[in-house]
């Protein structure tokens, strides 16, 4: 966003904005919706899983390689196996 | 481009030790707790944002750091949301809810594209929402005015606010439970802090 000429300002309230949205969701989540069934949750988990999904094809792997070449390959398994490990601990 | 990837983020834990749940089950946690919690797991964003901003970083580190990202990005799709939907609310619903996902992304991304397009030849730099030229980014020269083939600080935005907000509806959820545990049910992955990243710059 900087190389593109934005300023700091735009860049920071933009993100800002994200943040405040998905602080507001935690609350929404953990006021009207906290009594929700196991299947409504079940909803935009997946739905955030296909979002994720999504992205990963669309942009950030391709993006990388653009970058980085063929050892971003080597970079994705190390996050993977990282990540994988955190979440088993 | 700084990308905070990990499980740095102690709001964001789950499990029984989570603070600001109430031992009742089915009582709901007051909305001052929730918003910490929801502040917590989201200013990482913006630190990363600010970060990115000031720091210049070369472009093979940035490539690489991305790719990491997606790695780490795999096993929270995969094991964490797609796992936990489909155990909690069936293939039908899990499948559903992933194709509307992965619909509503592309579809948003490719507006940014479109958007790019249109808006590049006559106001190079400021319209809305064009999308980056990511080797200016990191080589510091100007931006490509049409600079739609690259991936893109709003696309990854979006990315972040499409996956983000289902996501920390459910994390408020596992607040308000009662529990305190994230609706899953591999006991091993229950107690990890929830994979957050963060995008700055690209």
């Amino acid at each position: 966003m900087k190389g593109q000429g934005r300023s700091l300002t735009f860049v920071l309230g933009t993100w800002t904005v994200c943040a405040v949205l998905l602080a507001l969701a935690v609350v929404v989540g953990a006021g009207p919706l906290a009594s929700s069934s196991e299947e409504t949750i079940s909803l935009p988990l997946a739905f955030a899983a296909g979002a994720v999904l999504a992205s990963l094809a669309d942009t950030l792997m391709p993006e990388a390689y653009e970058q980085g070449g063929p050892t971003v390959a080597l970079s994705t398994t190390a996050g993977f196996l990282l990540s994988f490990v955190l979440s088993t601990l | 481009m700084l990308f905070l990837v990990g499980p740095g983020v102690p709001g964001a834990r789950r499990g029984t030790g989570t603070s600001g749940v109430n031992g009742a089950a089915g009582e709901v946690v007051d909305v001052q707790e929730s918003l910490v919690v929801g502040v917590v797991a989201s200013s990482p964003l913006v630190v990363g944002a600010l970060a990115g901003y000031r720091l210049s970083v070369p472009r093979r580190v940035l490539a690489a750091l991305l790719a990491f990202a997606a790695g780490s990005l795999i096993t929270a799709l995969a094991f964490e949301f797609f796992e936990d939907s489909y155990e909690q609310g069936g293939i039908w619903r899990a499948a559903v809810g992933l194709s509307v996902g992965a619909v509503s992304f592309t579809v948003l991304s490719h507006l940014l594209d479109r958007a790019a397009r249109a808006g590049a030849p006559d106001q190079p730099e400021d319209t809305g929402s064009d999308k980056l030229d990511t080797d200016a980014a990191t080589t510091g020269r100007t931006a490509a005015q049409a600079s739609v083939s690259g991936a893109a600080g709003l696309a990854l935005l979006a990315a972040v606010t499409l996956d983000g907000v289902p996501e920390n509806l459910a994390l408020g959820v596992s607040l308000g439970s009662g529990t305190g545990d994230w609706p899953c049910s591999r006991p091993s992955s229950c107690p990890t802090s929830r994979r957050r990243w963060s995008v700055a710059r690209p």
